[in-house]
């Protein structure tokens, strides 16, 4: 879209944190590039910028606006001191929901992040009323902002090259993987270990699918902890379900290993009571992984109809989901050609066709006042 | 897009429910499986000691701080607030197990922290006095080990206080005559840096979380405050200080503050701003097995390559090592015979290396961060 008039505007992006290797990051990133090609002058401001952004973000507190008519767009993750700093400035403002994970959820594991997640909601209540426009990723997140009085919302998927998240598996590790299932079914979960992911119910549904199934299925849980005392109450569910042959709890992996998880895996479960967007659906349907998930939160809206959704988690549920997915061969090559057509719904040129259509009418009425 | 039927996940559940009674009734499996299993996850939670009493406090604290350093809020409530977390942390101190008293008063304090900022509008001096006492409360709070003696006590017992240690405080203080700020010295203990500083005409002021200290300090006329070096890099604004100090500081936090002291350092020091940092050197058995176990309050040793590598990641640009504290020859292996034995070198260089080393990191002149 062409700028109206030929008139100057600028929207500068606060986040929190720019940080690396991280959806919400990527995003600013992405934003930034969108709205120079745009016309719009814009720079990122933070607290904190991960060493391998070094340059991309500015000190929030050396923010000056120049002459032109000016818009602050704000990325909602967690609380902190930018939120306050956006809220004090004058210049009418944009908040993009990336959803902040509800605090009860940590406040057993790790009641310091807890505190600046109840931070955040509030933060979010005082900044929303205000603004000129709330953006969601999902339908789910414009809604929590309609709750708190945005006047004008719209659903924008997170802006995501999925070049940059796609790669070509690891052969090598592929063939160990492969290899290590020993001819039982193979349950995969790619994210971070945290409460609200729920990797907990995912291994109590996986003992009860290898004590009523399969007696060899195997599980791998690939991602960073995000709470050591969540991960080592993990380790302990796992010993005490005598399941240290069959769990694996993977950590962090490069991109071609986390590839070669997705090929040698033979369902994603995904039981998180929380989730934003949840990217690693995305990547699932790349590698024609078929997918069962629980539906809550925004899960529901990214995975459609391309997956099993349940409404109950249970274990025997659960279970009985994922042995109908690798058993019934109809159902599963469906789930992956619908998937394979989803995935171009969040293409990069969508998502910004998207974004482009629910800001720019916004920032146009900004400068022509 | 083509919508899939959704498989009858009820009808599946059904058929697994009757394979598993068909195995409960040939006793080939436990009873009530799926009920069991889901619990499973709470006994482990119920079953984990009450880790998180103290953290919750402390990230209690954070937020009454950024209370206290936010738009300034009604004082009487704040001044409340600040005195229940004083009453909780001696509530924490006596306490060894879950203590519901003190579950309840964090509930309520929670809750007023929420009230707070709602309610905005205070006078600054008394926001002043309230920060203070929060400083003070900070410093009061149990550690995760509270060591039954004084650290003026503790550094009388240990520590040389001979020529040779005055020598390297005077090669120390040698070092920031060029700096362009004044100098922060963390973790200042009896200020034998500080004294050296002042007697050469430069600017500094030391900080240390133990009282007894910090006293010894004053009666020595030199400047020194009872707060967190953490929390005071926090409060200070970007690029106040020519030069920061932290001697054997480091091996007391763990990976995370580690870090964060060394990204906070960069943002507070002006450019061209010098930053050293002295901790135990990890290659010296002799040290480790004496310096470094002696103090009870150490939490984890840091190689001087990781150190290194955390303040160049940082930005800091030239980053130096130097060793110091050789150990006499009387320590050392002597070589048998007359002439030079190889592997006895090379023992004395594994068992006796310099026992300390100092990081130092100068933040380049353009540097804005």
């Amino acid at each position: 879209m062409a700028r109206a008039g030929g008139s100057e505007i600028a929207l500068h992006q606060f986040v929190e944190a720019l940080a690396s290797r991280d959806a919400v990051g990527s995003h600013v990133l992405q934003c930034e590039r969108l709205l120079r090609d745009l016309g719009v002058e814009s720079k990122i401001y933070t607290r904190t910028v991960h060493p391998e952004l070094t340059g991309r973000g500015f000190n929030h507190e050396d923010f000056r606006p120049g002459k032109t008519p000016t818009a602050l767009l704000y990325h909602t993750a967690i609380g902190g001191p930018v939120a306050d700093y956006v809220c004090a400035r004058p210049e009418p403002r944009i908040i993009h929901h990336h959803n902040i994970t509800p605090a009860d959820m940590f406040r057993v594991w790790d009641p310091n992040l807890a505190g600046f997640l109840d931070l955040g909601r509030s933060q979010l209540a005082a900044l929303t009323p205000d603004a000129i426009l709330g953006l969601g990723d999902s339908r789910f997140n414009a809604g929590e902002l309609e709750q708190l009085g945005a006047r004008r919302t719209a659903v924008t998927p997170i802006l995501l090259d999925l070049e940059d998240i796609l790669h070509e598996p690891d052969e090598a590790v592929l063939d160990q993987l492969t290899a290590a299932r020993r001819g039982g079914s193979s349950w995969l979960f790619v994210g971070r270990l945290s409460p609200n992911k729920a990797q907990h119910d995912i291994i109590t549904a996986f003992a009860f699918y290898r004590r009523t199934v399969d007696p060899v299925a195997t599980l791998r849980l690939v991602g960073v902890s995000s709470s050591v005392a969540y991960e080592q109450a993990l380790v302990r569910l796992i010993s005490d379900l005598d399941l240290q042959d069959a769990v694996t709890l993977a950590g962090s992996v490069p991109p071609g290993t986390l590839a070669a998880e997705y090929r040698a895996a033979d369902a994603l479960v995904v039981l998180s009571d929380h989730e934003g967007f949840c990217v690693p659906v995305l990547e699932a349907w790349h590698h024609g992984l078929p997918i069962v998930a629980y539906a809550a939160t925004a899960v529901t809206e990214t995975v459609g109809s391309a997956g099993v959704l349940l409404a109950n988690k249970s274990p025997a549920v659960v279970a009985a989901a994922v042995a109908t997915v690798l058993e019934d061969a109809d159902l599963r090559s469906r789930l992956v050609t619908t998937g394979r057509l989803r995935l171009g719904e969040f293409s990069l040129k969508e998502s910004r066709r998207a974004f482009t259509d629910a800001v720019m009418p916004v920032l146009d009425e900004l400068a022509s006042r | 897009m083509k919508d899939i039927d959704p498989p009858d996940v009820e009808a599946l559940v059904a058929e697994l429910r009757e394979r598993i009674a068909v195995r409960e009734r040939a006793g080939d499996q436990p009873p009530y499986l799926d009920a069991d299993l889901a619990a499973q996850f709470a006994r482990v939670v119920d079953s984990t000691p009450a880790f998180g009493d103290r953290e919750r406090l402390v990230a209690l604290l954070d937020r009454v701080r950024l209370a206290v350093e936010g738009s300034a809020p009604d004082h009487d409530m704040l001044a409340v607030l600040v005195d229940m977390v004083g009453e909780m942390a001696n509530l924490l101190a006596a306490s060894e197990t879950r203590n519901t008293n003190l579950e309840r008063r964090m509930d309520y304090a929670e809750y007023l922290i929420e009230e707070l900022r709602r309610d905005q509008g205070g006078d600054p001096d008394t926001l002043s006095a309230l920060r203070h006492r929060v400083d003070r409360l900070e410093t009061e709070l149990p550690a995760s080990f509270a060591p039954p003696f004084s650290a003026a006590a503790f550094q009388e017992h240990f520590q040389d206080s001979g020529e040779r240690q005055r020598h390297w405080y005077r090669h120390l203080a040698a070092q920031f005559l060029d700096v362009p700020g004044p100098v922060l010295d963390i973790g200042c203990g009896r200020g034998d840096l500080l004294v050296e500083l002042q007697r050469i005409g430069i600017r500094a002021t030391g900080v240390d979380t133990d009282p007894s200290v910090t006293a010894i300090c004053r009666e020595r006329g030199v400047d020194a405050e009872l707060v967190d070096g953490l929390r005071m890099l926090e409060r200070s604004g970007s690029g106040s200080f020519g030069g920061i100090v932290a001697l054997q500081v480091i091996e007391h936090l763990d990976p995370g503050r580690a870090a964060r002291l060394v990204e906070l350092t960069f943002s507070k020091l002006a450019a061209g701003g010098k930053l050293i940092l002295q901790t135990v050197n990890v290659e010296s058995l002799f040290a480790l097995a004496r310096a470094f176990v002696i103090d009870p309050t150490h939490v984890q040793p840091v190689h001087h390559t990781y150190l290194e590598f955390l303040l160049a990641s940082a930005g800091f640009d030239p980053v130096t090592v130097e060793f110091q504290s050789q150990l006499d020859d009387g320590e050392r292996l002597v070589t048998p015979g007359d002439g030079p034995d190889a592997n006895i070198d090379r023992l004395n260089e594994v068992l006796f290396a310099p026992q300390d080393y100092t990081v130092t990191g100068i933040k380049p002149a353009e540097s804005s961060g």
